[in-house]
């Protein structure tokens, strides 16, 4: 039973997740009826499992949301804007629930009942707000509806003595014809055509201020014993939207074909391949092996998962490194002899291949691709632009680029503040928009890709871009820069990363609530990564997010104080030089400096922050590694550098604490520990 | 000389192996691995203990407390080796032949503790445990203890492997340094 629980929890957390991104799509494009049925069936899979795990708060909620959801599917009604926020408040709480099942926070039972209730308001008859209409139809604004009036009558309908055509003409008087329509095609050839039979039948689409019920009335007489049907299509009527379907669809819309006639010419259409072999491009067997080809990859797009807890792949990992570790031991040995044959060492090298490569394998297994975590900002951009009344669209591409678990997730809260940040500072308001000659939408793009090792996200908007001068003069007033040193504009821009610096006007929910880009800055420098940025005043603003592909390796440069070695991480290092006496000045009360090319920098020896004996503490005997975070550089004195090296990082925490100054440890090849050092702490240790 | 220090390491070895040869077989409760710390026989909990190996030196911990020699590598993990000697406050001495690792798992940490030297794996029965009382609360060690067991003329002081874990009191010593 408690197995049964995990599945679901693991499994509902899923569904949810891409019946938030179905949602979302589907308020874009209300006609996409298979969208529309997975939905539906994700409601009722969270229905059946919560049920089946006893979790029956859930099962009656998602049972709730599943009606709306079916009311909606099988009578074709189109989701009004307060039906989608009470799905999408759904979706949320069931999250909620779902999180509270797996141990997290109880959601409030009346909160559940409020919301049941509310989904409750949009299955009774009399209230129909599933109808209302989308508020982006021009129409309703001058208060006319569109009335659609398809007109089939019998074929013996001249011998009722009615007018056919006096009967649309009638119609036509009632308002604006917008399209008419006739269908021909039930048209004998001419030599079978009688002439006292009609064989047309026509579809009008009238725009009118009149009720439904008066245009009905042309028709009353004949209604009885034709096909007349009077709708009222004003939801649905969009021309705009008619660039996604297809011509048959339409032709079968507009009453110009019907249904039967377009699967009948289906039918005789012939598949590409026929065609081809018809003209002799090619032959039979040429397009059979190609069809044979294109089912083989659909096949192979069907990838078979299994869970794995990540603490196994952990171990599996461990125990890989130990066994380069024991490799090389043995290696050791066998190879002191002096006679050793050859075979010996090509086996051995043999085995050294065979484990990097599964080194390299197993830790593939912990890289998940970023799209899950991109789409999860689609929900936050519709609601935020919502609330500030701005029209924006996220795009995405990229999705399938893979990084580090651990990686994903610390970099989704950064990615959302700068995603925040470009629609709150970056797009404009749309009327702003509209009189600066761009569309009233703005756009936010999002992408992903692999950059020389490491993964590049960047976050680009159309708005308008940040203000170069006003940085800089606001940077001067906070005391952030000197007025006498001269800056470029990337510089400048790298103020706006620094802590108090906050360029929003107002205080929004969304920002300006004391965390900046800085922290964003420094987050991403936590995950050994850079952050830079573009703008173009008036065009728009880009944030480039370099990161690491994981948080399993880094690249280091070993160096030693007193008997022991570190690891810096090589992104923190700006370069390693050696000084000389009259580099070193004392300045009272902050220590000592040291002047690099006309640049004072503080100084601090690496064995006085970590409280460890060093060979050298003369700073000109020893060698100055220079280190930065994103505010600040120091010279720091080491004893001795012993080279770069791609280390595997582990947990210092896991097993004993937080120690300041360390980000993790690694194992060396002789199967000793070797600290890694963390540098924004370092920096701030010297500080004091 | 030099043989005598030899064959001290290979008696060392061998009583090592055979102890983590009977660890795999032992899952019985009130089942100790007593190991000496100064003049005084101490116990652990057997179901706690992963491995006993041979004295490594460790890495150092910068600013860490002298209780923590270090970390080392056990098993592909990083683990912090805790100088028993210092914890409980016993003059220094310098590790020798004898000295072991006893690698612990307490509350899902690995931990190792570095003692003079092990012996065997006692068991007891209930009757022959005493819990910690006030008797023992005069000794500042006492607090790390759980009981003690009787065996012969052996008097056994059973740790509370909780309070091995604890680095709070290195805490309070650094900050009032």
């Amino acid at each position: 039973m408690e197995d049964l629980v995990q599945v679901f929890l693991e499994e509902s957390q899923e569904i949810l997740e891409q019946l938030e991104e179905d949602l979302l799509k589907l308020e874009h494009d209300q006609a996409d009826k298979e969208l529309m049925a997975g939905i539906f069936r994700a409601a009722h899979t969270i229905k059946g499992s919560a049920g089946l795990t006893g979790l029956d708060d859930i099962s009656h909620l998602a049972h709730r949301l599943e009606d709306v959801l079916d009311q909606v599917r099988s009578d074709h009604k189109v989701m009004s804007r307060e039906c989608f926020e009470t799905v999408f408040q759904t979706v949320d709480m069931l999250n909620k629930m779902v999180a509270g099942a797996a141990g997290g926070e109880q959601v409030n039972p009346n909160e559940v009942a409020a919301m049941t209730e509310r989904l409750t308001f949009f299955l009774s008859e009399d209230t129909t707000p599933l109808k209302t209409v989308p508020d982006q139809v021009q129409q309703t604004k001058t208060g006319d509806r569109i009335y659609r009036a398809k007109l089939k009558f019998r074929d013996d309908f001249f011998e009722s003595g009615t007018d056919p055509l006096k009967l649309i003409l009638e119609l036509a008087e009632k308002g604006e014809v917008l399209e008419a329509n006739t269908r021909i095609s039930t048209l004998p050839a001419f030599s079978e055509l009688d002439p006292y039979k009609l064989y047309l039948s026509w579809t009008l689409v009238v725009r009118s201020s009149l009720p439904i019920s008066e245009l009905e009335e042309i028709f009353i007489f004949v209604f009885d014993d034709n096909e007349i049907l009077v709708e009222d299509i004003t939801n649905t009527y969009d021309i705009t939207n008619l660039s996604d379907k297809k011509t048959g669809e339409i032709m079968v819309d507009d009453g110009i074909i019907e249904h039967s006639d377009l699967e009948e010419n289906l039918k005789k259409q012939k598949k590409i391949g026929e065609l081809l072999i018809e003209d002799h491009k090619v032959t039979r067997r040429q397009v059979e092996h190609v069809v044979e080809k294109q089912q083989a990859g659909r096949k192979c797009e069907q990838v078979n998962t299994i869970r794995v807890d990540t603490k196994r792949l952990e171990n599996v990992l461990n125990f890989i490194a130990e066994l380069v570790i024991s490799h090389s031991r043995v290696k050791e040995l066998a190879c002191k002899q002096n006679d050793v044959e050859e075979e010996v060492t090509t086996a051995f090298q043999e085995v050294d291949k065979i484990i990097r490569r599964l080194q390299e394998e197993v830790m593939k297994t912990s890289m998940v691709p970023i799209g899950g975590t991109f789409t999860r900002f689609q929900r936050m951009v519709r609601d935020l632009a919502a609330e500030q009344g701005k029209e924006v669209e996220l795009s995405i591409s990229g999705q399938e680029t893979e990084l580090d678990k651990r990686v994903i997730e610390q970099i989704t809260d950064p990615l959302k503040h700068m995603i925040r940040n470009s629609l709150d500072h970056g797009i404009e308001m749309p009327d702003v928009r509209e009189a600066n000659g761009k569309p009233r939408g703005g756009k936010i793009h999002l992408n992903a890709f692999h950059q020389e090792g490491s993964i590049a996200i960047e976050i680009t908007d159309d708005g308008k871009g940040l203000d170069v001068d006003a940085i800089y003069r606001k940077a001067l007033n906070k005391g952030l820069v000197e007025e006498n040193i001269k800056l470029s504009k990337e510089e400048i821009l790298k103020l706006i990363m620094q802590p108090g610096f906050s360029t929003a006007q107002q205080i929004t929910d969304i920002s300006g609530r004391g965390v900046g880009l800085d922290v964003v800055a420094t987050n991403i420098q936590q995950l050994r990564g850079t952050l830079d940025l573009e703008t173009t005043p008036g065009e728009g603003t880009r944030f480039a997010v370099k990161l690491p592909l994981t948080l399993a390796i880094i690249d280091g440069m070993m160096v030693t104080v007193g008997e022991e070695r570190f690891i810096i991480p090589l992104t923190s290092i700006v370069e390693f030089i050696k000084a000389r006496p009259e580099d070193i000045k004392s300045v009272e009360g902050t220590g000592r400096v040291i002047n690099m090319r006309n640049e004072y920098l503080p100084l601090a020896a690496l064995h006085r922050l970590l409280g460890l004996p060093a060979e050298k503490t003369d700073p000109t005997e020893g060698i100055m590694v220079i280190i930065r975070d994103n505010r600040k550089k120091i010279a720091l004195l080491v004893d001795d550098i012993l080279g770069q090296e791609q280390v595997v990082t582990k947990s210092m925490k896991e097993n004993y604490e937080q120690v300041e100054g360390v980000a993790g440890a690694t194992i060396m090849g002789d199967g000793r520990v070797a600290i890694i050092l963390d540098v924004p702490t370092l920096i701030k240790m010297a500080g004091r | 000389m030099e043989t005598n220090s030899l064959g001290a390491a290979n008696k060392d070895d061998n009583t090592m192996n055979i102890l983590n040869q009977q660890l795999t077989n032992y899952t019985a409760e009130n089942q100790y691995v007593s190991f000496n710390l100064d003049e005084e026989e101490y116990g652990i909990d057997v179901l706690l203990v992963q491995e006993i190996i041979r004295y490594q030196k460790p890495t150092k911990v910068p600013n860490a407390n002298l209780i923590i020699q270090g970390v080392i590598n056990f098993r592909g993990k990083v683990i912090p080796l805790v100088d028993m000697r210092a914890k409980f406050g016993l003059p220094v001495k310098e590790y020798d032949n004898f000295t072991v690792i006893i690698v612990l798992e307490i509350k899902g940490k690995t931990v190792g503790i570095i003692v003079d030297m092990v012996s065997d794996i006692v068991s007891f029965t209930a009757g022959n445990i005493q819990d910690a009382d006030d008797d023992f609360i005069r000794d500042l060690k006492a607090e790390y203890l759980k009981g003690m067991g009787k065996l012969e003329n052996r008097l056994i002081m059973l740790l509370e492997p909780d309070k091995i874990l604890s680095f709070e009191e290195f805490k309070g010593i650094q900050e009032i340094a």
